[in-house]
């Protein structure tokens, strides 16, 4: 079936299959920075944000995002390079894998959470998953990140 | 899950129009678990542009639609403390935007922790067809003749409280437990690993070990079942503190 | 310049900004989708299998069994050849050792069309009695591989028969003379559990024909010229026609450093002639790939009543599941990187077994065998010090390696093979320790302090040590070209999996160099372009590729100077990085590069540094944690863990700390709950991320490392490795931990609240 999908404010006429999901598509649309980790919406590292929520493209259906406005880190270039240059002062994006869906859940709870604190913050990401970096590295780049870039800018 | 087609219906009743005509259907609630799902259906039914994505709130209930988020229960500030509690440890915050308190309370899921605070709430469930029934009366009936949960009513509890245990902070729960008290004092126990059950107004003079006699714990391969007792016990203890404390 | 500097990665914006740069990413978008049908059963012989019906289907170009692959045997173990792990498996096999093995593959123009065509194989299989215990699987009536043409490349101990993968022993001294005289003896058994990696990319590979028609399979792999190699060994393919290359991966951790699903794609596309490519589900990387091998450990210590160790020893049985990929090696392992660390001692004993058994192979993971072993040595230290009455960190400080010393260990045992003496000449363990005391505050918290009535916080602690690459066998090498104005290519075999080797190994080039980091262009990990190396493992990038480095960026300092010599017609220049000095004049690095490359006596500098150690100098640890335990119920929660590392020089003090801070969390993960469990007819029950567990960053307090350096003389800039050595030392500090809060010892991991609670109440 054909639908419209809007991705970073760019809208793509596009046939998918009823049972496609977001993932699949956004892929073939040539939004790389949506990753497949695990298939079953438990590790956080297909998330996007749809309307202004997070949500795991890969249990979304690509029908379900007509009419939705889909933003992944391709549509939030200077946003995300500010909070790529956070992360990567720390070293933490390591592999990068996790990266691009992380980037994308800080800006969502950036736009959720006035001035999240570290437990707020960690409850937040819990769902995102990485495996190289302990975590602790996301934690002092974030800190960095609404420091420097968000408060230090007004 | 697979499927052939899918079907957008406007209102429920449309839905359910189709859910009886259509050849081998399915309603999609959020969508967790079709990834998980190793299933071909011909229709899948969903229910997301049928308007049941509202919270209405009335004096003395909260009216929950069927498609409503669980990230929506955990940042409502009228939910009751237990639901949104309960909602804080359930995998991450984009599943919690995906998965709906519809689809959690009609899978009848064992490991819920969506089911347990609403069962000690005494949640009643609106469906299309059947009409109203309370969600212990839900968990124990054998009916599964095909119908769409539309809401869930959930009455104001003065007081409510959810515990639980579990491996790793976003791992499904051991064991949960919700207390909720507003005419009566309903405590609902679940991932025993069996589906919740409930445990109305007991005599506070018993210990926790007392009170759950009755509830039984079985063995998967998360716990055991007099390990889960333990945990059981442990958290009626912490709950029932905690109870003495509501004014 | 460039070294002991935190610059950022040189890939980090590009894959933080979501740059395409993964295998998926790059891979031909008219690829044909592969797919693998998996067995249902542990052991079992294909009877008949019929795939007409799947062929028949237009969009289906290619079905493989083991009727139509090449037969030679192989091992997937990307190890140096020949390698040290049996021969055992063939590409696909009539026979199915475990539940997942390769039964046929299928390729065709969709994933809906190739997992329709799976459904239509029909396949009948002899179900055979399959061997799941290890505890009971040597010289089990069943043999896991019956006769099936198994073999060693030396000698590794390889009794099939006996279902042996492979087998070691060694004495150093007498060793039941030793025990025989000491006042005390400690004895204990452990178990370890197998482990997934979890890495976040799930395997995948893809392979196309280039114009040339030569095979080109762009692969996340951590060894790139050992995937080359098996692939044309064990496919027939001539090695000049094959082309492997490494893009960006997502962590690999051990897990990638085998050859996978490289071996179908190739097939598929030499047998089609288009592109394909194989992308493992969730499920096939926690089924079919392998885990950490699972062991059962016998230790027994002896000592003197004043605290002095005097012998040591370990009787090992590991589980390398249904081949044995690294069985040897891990094996020795949890010996050669554990016994050193108690170097004082007058005798070690040290014997394993390693079986197979029908379950899902087991095979390199990070900190692979040292991690197994310190957890029983760190924790009959302790169980030691109980018997002695002695302060477990006094006996640690009384039998502790330090620096110029050296242990009969290194000499005897190796990777696989024998070792290689050492003199220990840089170690500042004795440092990581105090410091780790002084941070955690252990004075005031040793053993335990009372929260309330069932509550109780602890403390625990655990040293370990590593290596840095494996002497005389691990080869890296590097290629560095000076470009017209003044730029730099290095060229490097090493395999970045995401630790940041990339930017490391240019930051070790700058300061020899003496010039910016960001001048040096990095390219790596690709068989046609890059110089060899072995791959990422072993805890060898930094140490081993990094010396290749340093000698090819030292090479090319003498080249600069010696066309600094000829521009000026003088015998001797100088060079500072910018300028070349003569005597009475200069000329910038930008200006002679550019005049070599157009209008001066042009050539090309190129250089070429290989290195081959001849030591594997150990970096060193200590890991101490707090934990709070529920004595109702035994869960507990780990407050928080301090671990001081000496790992020589930290080339990028953040990309070493973002190193041990995920070691930690890994070696974390594994003490408290990560497993995978099989059904008692084999089938892995945590296939997902639903069932495995592996940690979140809820799970503990605080990670807070500190490194402590030293100076490793052999090492570039001092450096020594750091890839390991973080997830050595959780498991015992953990355990340690609760022994210390409850009075019970856990012998097993992972070590779970009910097993405690199981423990504290005798049930």
């Amino acid at each position: 079936m054909e639908i419209i999908l809007k991705v970073n404010q760019k809208e793509h006429h596009v046939i998918v299959d009823p049972d496609e999901m977001l993932l699949d598509t956004l892929r073939r649309l040539g939004y790389k920075s949506v990753k497949r980790g695990c298939d079953t919406s438990n590790c956080g590292i297909c998330s996007v944000s749809i309307d202004h929520k997070l949500v795991p493209s890969c249990s979304y259906l690509s029908v379900r995002a007509q009419g939705k406005e889909i933003l992944t880190v391709e549509g939030l270039e200077e946003e995300a390079r500010l909070i790529g240059e956070s992360l990567t002062a720390e070293g933490v994006e390591q592999c990068g894998y996790c990266s691009p869906s992380l980037v994308v859940a800080i800006h969502t709870m950036l736009e959720e959470l006035k001035n999240p604190d570290k437990d707020e913050i960690k409850h937040y990401l819990a769902g995102n998953m990485c495996r190289c970096s302990g975590f602790e590295g996301h934690h002092r780049a974030i800190k960095h990140h609404m420091e420097v870039n968000l408060n230090g800018g007004q | 899950m697979n499927f052939e087609e899918i079907v957008m219906p406007a209102t429920v009743a449309e839905a359910y129009e189709a859910l009886t005509t259509a050849e081998n259907p399915v309603i999609l609630g959020g969508g967790g678990f079709l990834k998980l799902q190793n299933r071909r259906v011909h229709t899948a039914i969903d229910l997301s542009r049928c308007g049941l994505e509202e919270v209405h709130l009335t004096p003395d209930c909260i009216e929950v639609g069927a498609m409503v988020t669980l990230r929506t229960l955990e940042t409502h500030p009228e939910m009751p403390r237990a639901l949104r509690t309960a909602m804080k440890n359930i995998v991450g915050v984009a599943l919690r935007n995906l998965v709906t308190v519809g689809g959690s309370v009609s899978g009848r899921y064992g490991f819920s922790d969506v089911i347990t605070p609403l069962l000690a709430l005494d949640a009643h469930l609106d469906f299309h067809k059947k009409g109203r029934m309370s969600l212990e009366a839900f968990l124990e009936s054998q009916d599964r003749t095909p119908d769409i949960l539309v809401k869930i009513r959930i009455p104001r509890a003065a007081h409510s409280a959810f515990y639980n245990v579990q491996l790793t902070y976003t791992d499904f729960s051991m064991v949960n437990l919700a207390i909720a008290r507003n005419h009566h004092l309903r405590i609902a126990v679940g991932a025993r690993p069996g589906v919740a059950r409930l445990i109305k107004d007991p005599d506070l003079r018993l210990t926790p070990g007392e009170i759950l006699e009755k509830i039984k714990f079985a063995k998967d391969d998360k716990a055991s079942g007099d390990y889960r007792r333990t945990l059981a016990e442990t958290l009626l203890a912490d709950a029932l503190k905690e109870v003495s404390q509501w004014k | 310049m460039g070294v002991n500097k935190s610059i950022r990665k040189k890939d980090g914006m590009g894959l933080t900004m979501g740059r395409p740069a993964y295998t998926a990413d790059i891979s031909p978008e008219n690829a044909l989708v592969v797919k693998v049908l998996r067995s249902p059963h542990a052991y079992a012989r294909i009877e008949t299998i019929d795939t007409a019906a799947a062929l028949a289907m237009p969009e289906i170009k290619c079905v493989l069994t083991y009727q139509n692959v090449p037969k030679n045997m192989l091992t997937r173990a990307g190890q140096g050849y020949p390698e040290p792990s049996p021969y055992d498996r063939i590409t696909l096999d009539r026979v199915l050792r475990y539940v997942g093995d390769a039964v046929a593959v299928v390729a065709g123009e969709s994933l809906k069309a190739v997992e329709r065509a799976l459904a239509m194989i029909e396949v009948t299989y002899e179900v055979l009695t399959p061997v799941l215990d290890f505890e009971t699987a040597k010289d089990h009536p069943v043999k896991v591989h019956d006769q099936d043409g198994t073999f060693e490349m030396f000698d590794i101990g390889h009794f099939p028969e006996r279902n042996l993968a492979a087998s070691y022993a060694m004495e150093i001294g007498d060793v039941a003379k030793t025990l025989a005289e000491s006042d005390v003896v400690y004895e204990g058994r452990f178990y370890t559990q197998a482990q997934s990696h979890a890495m976040t990319e799930p395997h995948i590979s893809t392979a196309y024909l280039d114009y040339q028609e030569r095979l080109n399979v762009i692969t996340s792999t951590q060894t790139p010229f050992h995937v080359r190699r098996i692939l044309s060994r064990t496919l027939d393919i001539p090695m000049e026609n094959i082309r492997v290359f490494k893009p960006r991966i997502g962590g690999g951790y051990g897990g990638k450093q085998a050859i996978h699903g490289e071996l179908y794609v190739s097939l598929v596309t030499l047998m089609t002639g288009l592109p394909a490519t194989y992308n493992y589900t969730r499920k096939e990387v926690f089924e079919s790939t392998y885990s950490r091998h699972a062991m059962r450990i016998d230790v027994r210590l002896g000592a003197t009543k004043d605290g002095t160790l005097k012998v040591i020893d370990t009787r090992i049985l590991s589980n390398t599941g249904a081949y044995g990929e690294h069985a040897l090696t891990v094996l020795m392992v949890a010996g050669s990187k554990t016994l050193p660390l108690y170097n004082k001692v007058e005798a070690v004993g040290f014997t394993g077994d390693v079986v197979y058994t029908n379950l899902t192979p087991a095979g390199a993971y990070r900190g692979y065998g040292a991690v197994q072993g310190n957890f029983a040595i760190e924790s009959a230290m302790d169980e030691l010090a109980e018997k002695l009455g002695m302060d477990p960190v006094d006996l640690r400080r009384r039998n502790m390696i330090r620096e110029n010393e050296t242990s009969k260990v290194f000499e005897i045992m190796g990777e696989g093979k024998e070792g290689t003496a050492m003199m220990v000449e840089s170690c500042k363990l004795d440092e990581c320790l105090e410091d780790v005391l002084k941070r955690i505050n252990w004075q005031d918290k040793y053993p335990r302090i009372d929260v309330d009535e069932h509550t109780v916080r602890s403390v625990g602690l655990a040293i370990a040590m590593q290596g840095s690459g494996i002497p005389e066998v691990d080869m890296g090498s590097a290629s560095l070209k000076l470009n017209d104005f003044g730029v730099f290519n290095l060229t490097v075999g090493a395999t970045d999996i995401g630790t940041g080797s990339d930017t490391i190994l240019a930051q070790i080039a700058a300061e020899v160099l003496m010039v910016p980091t960001d001048k040096i262009s990095v390219y790596s990990s690709d068989t046609d372009l890059t110089p060899f190396d072995v791959g990422a493992y072993a805890s060898s990038t930094t140490y081993i590729s990094g010396n290749s480095v340093r000698i090819a960026a030292e090479k090319m300092v003498e080249e600069i100077k010696r066309v600094g010599r000829r521009h000026f017609g003088v015998e001797e220049v100088t060079y500072d990085g910018e300028f070349i000095y003569s005597d009475a004049d200069r000329i910038s690095l930008v200006d002679l590069a550019t005049l070599i490359t157009y209008s001066e006596d042009q050539e090309q500098l190129q250089t070429i540094g290989s290195y081959v150690g001849s030591k594997t100098p150990p970096p060193y640890m200590a890991g101490a944690a707090e934990i709070e335990i529920d004595k109702r119920t035994g869960q507990y929660k780990i407050l928080n863990f301090y671990a001081a590392v000496d790992c020589g020089t930290t080339i990028n003090p953040n990309l070493a700390r973002i190193q041990v801070e995920g070691g930690l969390l890994q070696g974390i993960g594994m003490a408290s709950y990560e497993d995978v469990n099989h059904t008692a007819k084999g089938r892995l029950i945590n296939s997902n991320f639903l069932k495995y567990k592996v940690p979140t960053r809820m799970e503990v307090g605080k990670i807070d490392v500190k490194f402590i350096e030293s100076y490793e003389p052999s090492g570039p800039f001092g450096a020594k490795s750091v890839g390991e050595i973080g997830i050595d030392t959780p498991p015992a500090v953990v355990a340690n931990a609760i022994k210390n809060a409850l009075g019970v010892r856990m012998n097993r991991l992972p070590i779970l609240p009910e097993d405690i609670w199981r423990a504290l109440n005798h049930k």
